[in-house]
């Protein structure tokens, strides 16, 4: 039991994911009424591009075929042109894919640093004043839509309070981390509800706990026993959290990328579904799956290094 | 001078249905260098009154009364002052040893975290060899390759005795251990408990053993104290109680205990009838009183208060005209 | 009893039952605003009205009004029909869909089982709004696409919900009694396993309808789902991002709408989940 084995099983627990992954963006495509490749090159395409794209894809061939063709074409890393930038598909996804990590990755960190001191809060005053205003809180956060308050927050902190810049990406780390607060920090306001409810109930059920009970006869203040009893504890819980949430920031992205006009894989996949792009939308498909497939690989390997109770086998 | 003086501890908790004291007016006191034990059936209030003493009850719960400990009221003090007590002067050994480790954090760093809070040591590599030390005192064999092991990889026997290293590691003038063997097999629990006499001797400590089983409390205790229903009951140095009880529900627990000579033959067991009282609405008088077979107006009524009943004996029933060793015996030979 | 205390607060029941009924009461003073819209406020939503555009809230004019002079708040009490009725309907279809196959899998097991569990585990893999749109990207942007997507990405979590709970279900006594008596598969599983695994479904269900609501308007914010004209939250709040400098009740206030309707579905849905939840325990 080592971290070898262990990666090599899950990731050979992950390949039928990937196959469906593979599976349902290739059938998907292919399910649209009429002609695959006129639907791709379009109403005005000449008949010469139209058989070389139907050659390239292989239509003519069973449809197995084709889907190896397919697999086969992915895994090497050839997911087609786009019709809108002319360009490889793959190409302008990684051009494109530091934007929406760099703003994932900051939502992330955000959304934890506001979740973990409130519930932390909450759980500490249980049924009380504090508790239930973070529990209100969260609901109505919950109940706004992820564009709304980015709005709002362009609102409040570009327009009427010019702090944060409108739009854009910037140049440079510390300019981009400046375009990037207002965006990451929606996506964090969106996340932050789920994260605290979760969080809060597993803080309770841990701050009962008999270790920490034990603890306290050692005569360890409130705080020590804190941070060392519960918060190591809930550590676990925060990171199982997120790993399953993963789907939510990542859908999160597509939207806050469009009201901040980032130019990250999440504002492409709509202006390529309105472009009716669709060597685009299926490289980002694929692409969005995969990610997901190893965000929960590594978040499995994170709690296996975390927790000594859970073996590598 | 003793070292712990309870005086008229009562402990109440507040539920959604109403308020129960779980622990009626208690008064003992324990010796430097002594064990002396607390024994009685699950909701007795033994756990709860050690809990008092170290202020560890929940919100919902509250202590009246005194508990002197060097020249200090327990009760009276602020959760700093206690924090200070705690671990380093008076330290608690619980029931379950397996789930009062944290799993994700080494073992020798839950030894040592008492030592490291009261300033006991100096640095890291002392807290360690501390920490060897005591290991290797409660018996577990090869520390110095398992003080980096976490919980899981113990069994509950070594897991208790890092308990024990842990309760030890200050050098407290008192350790309250609440069951310390009772989830453990009957092999492991005479070791435990042999472990606990000889480190009491050898760090001159005073033990307060909570326990429902009186055999454990014949091995081990100098003095024990009876609880029953919140209250105490019956109070005397570990042989007078054994050999002459002078309260019915002491005489019930020994009677329990089967006896290889006299129950023979009969293969039936004797457990006192009835249930332990609901502390909601206790009965008037004794709270004994509805499953004792000597029970009249007097004991129905009022409230018994505990007496020296013989010397350096103490009971609260006021019967003690009448007992006598038939009493349960005639009682199951009816039932 | 035990001698170890909880620490536990237990919210009082008024409390619980306040939150259920304060939910279910706004819910049903908007749904009966919207059925009652047209007659409730004299402007139309659709009507544009140039001399009056970007009107800031007034008496006359609650919400004010858009960049084409149309009443706010009556385009927002228009579009909580069509919202609630996308919340309802796009939770009811996946519901249905995974109550299903998630009963099929798992009373059959075997090859069924597995077949459909392999389909959950992909169409799980997708995050939620980006299978949608995919789907969307294949129908067309409309209202009929956004039904078919949101269908398509929301019914493998029932589908997993309720095969555990038919596994567990399986197993009991009364569904040995009546395979014993002889009764077909889908008897059995009309008349006794769906009835009884339906519990946790619905209390999912609350908290799906404010997630597909959520999606609805954002869709249709991105363009993908409802299209102008029609009024519908997602698409006003769209509109109005072009005049943010200018005009930001045409932003803010219609966000509001789904909010409340948003908290009174949790409080409603919460009330409802801790009242099945006692039902089935008891």
């Amino acid at each position: 039991m080592n971290i070898i084995t262990f990666l090599r099983k899950r990731i050979l627990q992950s390949l039928p994911v990937v196959f469906g992954i593979l599976a349902v963006v290739f059938l998907v495509v292919r399910m649209i009424p009429g002609d695959p490749a006129r639907l791709m090159l379009g109403i005005h395409a000449s008949d010469a591009k139209l058989s070389a794209l139907r050659e390239q894809l292989g239509l003519d061939q069973p449809i197995w075929q084709q889907f190896t063709q397919f697999v086969g074409h992915a895994v090497q890393g050839e997911l087609g042109t786009s019709l809108v930038f002319r360009r490889d598909v793959l190409e302008v996804i990684l051009d494109r894919l530091p934007v929406t990590l760099s703003l994932v990755a900051f939502a992330v960190l955000l959304s934890v640093a506001i979740s973990l001191p409130l519930a932390m809060l909450a759980s500490m005053r249980q049924g009380r004043g504090a508790d239930f205003l973070v529990r209100s809180g969260a609901t109505l956060t919950l109940a706004m839509p992820g564009f709304w308050l980015g709005l709002n927050l362009l609102i409040l902190f570009a327009v009427i309070f010019p702090l944060f810049p409108v739009s854009g990406y910037g140049k440079g780390l510390g300019d981009r981390i400046w375009h990037l607060f207002l965006p990451a920090l929606t996506i964090a306001f969106s996340l932050a509800p789920i994260l605290i409810r979760t969080l809060r109930a597993s803080l309770i059920e841990i701050m009962s706990a008999p270790h920490v009970d034990f603890a306290r006869t050692k005569g360890l203040p409130e705080l020590v026993l804190i941070r060392r009893h519960v918060l190591r504890n809930g550590l676990m819980a925060t990171i199982t959290i997120l790993g399953v949430n993963i789907g939510w920031l990542i859908g999160g992205s597509v939207v806050v990328e469009t009201v901040f006009t980032l130019p990250g894989i999440g504002a492409l996949i709509i202006s390529s579904v309105t472009a009716r792009d669709f060597p685009m939308i299926q490289g980002i498909a694929l692409i969005f799956g995969g990610m997901v497939v190893v965000i929960n690989l590594v978040t499995d390997l994170i709690y296996a290094a975390l927790d000594p109770r859970v073996s590598y086998d | 001078m003793s070292l712990l003086d309870i005086r008229n501890l009562t402990t109440r908790i507040s539920t959604s249905r109403g308020v129960m004291n779980v622990v009626e007016d208690v008064s003992f006191t324990v010796e430097p260098g002594e064990c002396f034990g607390i024994v009685g059936e699950s909701g007795s209030g033994k756990s709860m009154t050690c809990r008092s003493i170290l202020g560890l009850l929940s919100k919902s719960g509250s202590a009246t009364g005194a508990a002197w400990f060097e020249g200090q009221d327990l009760l009276t003090l602020k959760s700093g002052a206690l924090e200070q007590i705690r671990g380093r002067q008076i330290a608690m050994i619980v029931q379950d040893a397996a789930s009062a480790l944290n799993p994700v954090v080494r073992i020798g760093t839950q030894i040592a975290e008492a030592m490291v809070q009261h300033g006991l040591v100096s640095s890291k590599a002392e807290a360690r060899q501390r920490s060897l030390d005591l290991m290797s005192k409660v018996g577990i064999p090869a520390a110095e390759g398992r003080i980096d092991d976490y919980p899981h990889q113990f069994s509950g026997g070594m897991c208790q005795r890092v308990v024990i290293a842990a309760a030890l590691s200050c050098s407290p003038k008192l350790i309250i251990a609440d069951e310390p063997t009772t989830a453990l097999d009957v092999t492991i629990q005479d070791q435990i408990l042999r472990l606990l006499v000889a480190l009491q001797a050898e760090f001159g400590m005073s033990l307060i053993l909570v326990t429902h089983d009186m055999g454990v409390v014949a091995q081990t205790c100098q003095r024990v104290a009876v609880m029953y229903g919140g209250e105490l009951v019956e109070m005397a140095d570990t042989a007078s109680l054994f050999r002459t009880p002078r309260h019915p529900y002491t005489m019930g627990l020994l009677n329990c205990v089967p006896h290889l000579d006299r129950d023979v033959g009969t293969a039936r067991l004797r457990p006192i009838p009835g249930a332990p009282p609901d502390l909601m609405n206790p009965p008037a008088g004794c709270r004994f009183h509805p499953r004792c077979p000597l029970a009249n107006d007097a004991c129905k009524s009022t409230r018994p208060p505990l007496r020296e009943v013989a010397a350096g004996h103490f009971s609260r029933c006021l019967r003690q005209d009448v007992l006598g060793e038939e009493i349960w015996t005639a009682e199951s030979a009816r039932a | 009893m035990t001698s170890q205390v909880r620490r536990q607060a237990r919210p009082s029941r008024m409390a619980q039952m306040g939150g259920l009924i304060s939910g279910a009461a706004i819910l049903t003073v908007i749904l009966l605003a919207s059925l009652l819209a047209s007659h409730l406020i004299p402007y139309d939503p659709i009507e544009q009205n140039l001399r009056d555009t970007l009107q800031p809230p007034s008496l006359a004019h609650l919400f004010g009004t858009d960049n084409f002079g149309r009443d706010i708040f009556a385009r927002v009490l228009h579009a909580a029909k069509l919202d609630l009725m996308i919340g309802f309907l796009c939770v009811v279809f996946p519901w249905m869909l995974g109550l299903a196959l998630g009963g099929i899998a798992g009373y059959f097991g075997g090859l069924a089982d597995t077949l459909i569990m392999r389909t959950v585990d992909t169409f799980t893999a997708f995050p939620f709004l980006i299978m949608v749109i995919g789907v969307i990207a294949i129908m067309g942007p409309g209202l009929f696409g956004m039904y078919v997507a949101l269908t398509m990405a929301g019914w493998s979590i029932y589908a997993r919900i309720v095969r555990a709970e038919v596994l567990v279900i399986k197993k009991s006594e009364y569904i040995l009694a009546a395979r014993s008596l002889g009764y077909g598969h889908g008897r059995i599983l009309l008349r006794h396993v769906i009835p009884n695994v339906v519990t946790p479904t619905i209390i999912f269900a609350m908290t799906d309808m404010v997630l597909v609501i959520l999606s609805t308007t954002s869709l249709s914010f991105l363009g993908l789902g409802v299209q102008p004209p029609t009024p519908e939250w997602g698409v006003m709040i769209a509109e109005g991002r072009g005049f943010i400098l200018s005009a930001w009740w045409m932003v803010t206030l219609p966000g509001l709408a789904v909010v409340l309707v948003g908290v009174a579905l949790s409080l409603f849905g919460d009330g409802i989940a801790r009242i099945l939840r006692e039902g089935s325990q008891a």
